[in-house]
């Protein structure tokens, strides 16, 4: 799976690093001082993952937890991420890390301690002035659940908020690797949100992830284990046929977990950034945004107009509401 | 035009003489025979940089670029002799790099350039880290051809394993054994490609006497079609005809040549943006009225802003009293809910 994997100095004899090496015997170890005499030092092009991907295994200095931008979450309360990862095995071809980091590699970032500790003060600075709930993401710059049996990191995290209940975290994912967390205790307060689209979006779009069918097992999983469970639509992209095909995976969704049960379905329409869409336009040529409505809109990104925006929110809630959901628990991601 | 640049002109005999190419009088180290050039670079990215763009500036029907020549590689596993088409060219102390420009028969090896000559293990190991190949050009012939905006392609034979110290010799000891080489992959794999002219299948529609396509119109009509293709069920002319009425719009006797075009035009631009036309027809409608007394109503072109432009040509009271009417009865509660989305699709 990785051609090389770069260990910094002080990690080389982490438990979770052992770990790491152990499973991947093949690959080459090559020890530095920090990841970044590597990783980024050059631009190395996206799609070389497919060939040779490398992994770091780091410790992340500087600011571990940031704010979230505006629309990230349910409005009202604050939204942060942390950050225990860079990019990801998975390679949907709308995915904005292709436009941000200049590596396709991945870097695990290992000094958990750290970071849940960034994560509690956090939290305590918040309920030092608020009694609103505070919400933390994890997978801005990967899939949260992907790799977690070599990250190894659930745990420490999930820790954390099981001594602060008024403190919510979400992982985010698009993959069926519910190994690590089916072990750990449920928690109100720690919610697993997986991102569906229909079935032949997925095998158009989302490259390299779990099937719809596989998703659903696994959030089957989860949900027997009594793990809250949330859903994204997110990027939804117009076809001629969209509501059939929402209607047909929404029929598979609730098959699976009632909507109601779920904690909330968020609603995205397919956006990019000018630079992100460039890139898309370099890696997957003839994948079908290119042929498709969309514009660069006044604000610089490329998206599809506002009535078409605006009507396939409409539309996507209205289903998810024909199918049970509760009207709270539908938000849309807007920018308008 | 293809432009071939090799660093030394041992690795560039076999072409020279096979190609039959004869020095330029303009420039000692360029040599030309019809639409082939060949330049001889001397060893360097520095050299490549000020050379290259010094030939493009003569020549600037250049298209293509092709850096043919000998490199190092990093990696005792890789072949001596063999030849690669790296898939990224990487510089050494440099952040950018630049990936060839074909995706066909890519090696998945890399390359680096550097600066000076990498004659021991030492200077090796930091490389390794991002390339498997060394050269001395090929970084400066990409950064040369972007500019310049060409294609280019880089074609390198393994000379040596970086451990050896006495390649030196052994390069000029070979040199005529890697010319004949690389030629003879230039012979096989890379010449007869650049014949190969881009076949531009002319369709039918675009000959046919009931149509006039202006140049732009022509663009559009190409790019919406090529489109088409991609998109949606049609699959040829023959597909394309029934889908797009053709048959209907040849039959608009009442219709100029010119016009029936901009109708085609129309027609595949509404089956490519079907939801666009959708909301286009609903603002027509709502705004139909006011159009009839010569005003002009302009929305945004990407329908992405809920605001129009409204522009009447008033020559009387009358008028004015009548476009000030319409104007005030015009629902912009409807065109609200349009642009909000609030449409039967
Ligand atoms: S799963 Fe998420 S992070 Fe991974 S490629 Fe897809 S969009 Fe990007």
């Amino acid at each position: 799976m990785f051609d090389k994997i770069y260990v910094e100095k002080e990690l080389t004899h982490s438990p979770i690093t052992e770990n790491i090496l152990k499973r991947f015997k093949s690959s080459e170890v090559v020890i530095i001082d920090n990841y970044e005499e590597v990783f980024q030092k050059v631009k190395k092009p996206y799609l070389q993952k497919r060939e040779t991907l490398n992994l770091f295994v780091a410790q992340k200095k500087g600011a571990l937890v940031k704010e979230a931008p505006d629309a990230y979450g349910l409005s009202g309360e604050p939204h942060y991420y942390f950050i225990n990862a860079y990019n990801c095995i998975y390679e949907c071809n709308y995915c904005y890390l292709q436009g941000y980091f200049h590596s396709p590699d991945l870097v695990f970032f290992i000094n958990h301690e750290e970071i849940t500790q960034a994560i509690e003060d956090t939290i305590h600075r918040h309920q030092e002035v608020s009694d609103k709930g505070i919400w933390f993401h994890a997978g801005e710059f990967s899939d949260s659940l992907a790799l977690s049996h070599l990250t190894q990191d659930l745990e420490s995290y999930i820790d954390v908020f099981k001594r602060n209940p008024r403190a919510y975290l979400e992982f985010r994912t698009k993959s069926a690797n519910t190994r690590a967390l089916e072990d750990i205790s449920p928690l109100p307060n720690v919610i697993t949100s997986f991102s569906l689209s229909p079935a032949d979006k997925i095998k158009d779009n989302d490259l390299k992830t779990p099937s719809l069918n596989t998703r659903l097992a696994a959030i089957k999983k989860l949900r027997d284990k009594g793990h809250p469970i949330a859903l994204h639509f997110d990027p939804i992209i117009y076809t001629d046929d969209i509501v059939e095909s929402y209607e047909e995976m929404l029929e598979l969704i609730i098959e699976t977990i009632p909507l109601t049960e779920v904690e909330y379905i968020s609603l995205g329409v397919v956006r990019f950034t000018k630079d992100v869409y460039k890139q898309v336009k370099m890696n997957y040529p003839e994948s079908e945004y290119f042929y498709s409505e969309l514009i660069t809109s006044h604000d610089n990104k490329v998206k599809y107009p506002r009535p078409m925006r605006l009507w396939l929110l409409g539309k996507i809630k209205e289903l998810c509401l024909k199918y049970g959901a509760k009207k709270e628990s539908v938000y849309l991601c807007m920018e308008e | 035009m293809d432009l071939l640049v090799f660093a030394h002109r041992g690795e560039a005999m076999t072409f020279l003489k096979e190609l039959e190419l004869k020095s330029n009088s303009q420039y000692n180290d360029l040599y030309q025979n019809g639409d082939t050039l060949l330049l001889i670079t001397k060893e360097g990215p520095h050299e490549v940089l000020v050379k290259l763009s010094y030939a493009l500036g003569l020549f600037p029907n250049i298209k293509r670029i092709i850096n043919l020549g000998i490199c190092g590689s990093l990696n005792k596993e890789i072949e001596l002799e063999s030849i690669h088409k790296p898939r990224t060219i990487y510089k050494e102390n440099e952040f950018k790099s630049f990936q060839c420009n074909s995706n066909e028969n890519k090696d998945s090896v890399d390359l680096i350039t550097t600066e000076k000559r990498i004659l021991t293990e030492d200077d090796a190991s930091a490389l390794k880290n991002f390339a498997t190949l060394v050269d001395r050009e090929a970084h400066a012939v990409a950064q040369v051809a972007k500019t310049f905006n060409k294609t280019f392609e880089v074609y390198k034979l393994v000379s040596d394993h970086i451990t050896d110290a006495k390649f030196c010799e052994r390069i000029k000891e070979n040199a005529q054994l890697y010319s004949d080489k690389l030629y003879d992959f230039y012979d096989k794999n890379i010449q007869s490609s650049s014949s190969k002219a881009e076949q531009n299948s002319e369709l039918e529609i675009l000959r046919d006497s009931d149509f006039y396509f202006s140049v732009s119109q022509r663009r559009i009509f190409n790019n919406l079609y090529k489109s088409l293709l991609k998109k949606s069920t049609i699959n040829n002319e023959q597909d394309f005809t029934r889908v797009l009425s053709i048959e209907d719009i040849k039959s608009r006797e009442e219709k100029t040549p010119k016009e029936r075009t901009s109708l085609l035009i129309n027609n595949m631009s509404h089956a490519l943006y079907p939801f666009r036309t959708k909301v286009q027809d609903s603002l027509n409608e709502l705004t139909s009225e006011l159009r009839t007394y010569d005003c002009k109503f302009k929305y945004d072109k990407d329908l992405d802003k809920k605001s129009f432009k409204f522009e009447a040509y008033i020559d009387s009271e009358e008028k004015r009293d009548l476009v000030v009417r319409t104007l005030k009865n015009f629902s912009w509660q409807r065109f609200s809910q349009i642009m909000d989305g609030q449409i039967d699709v």
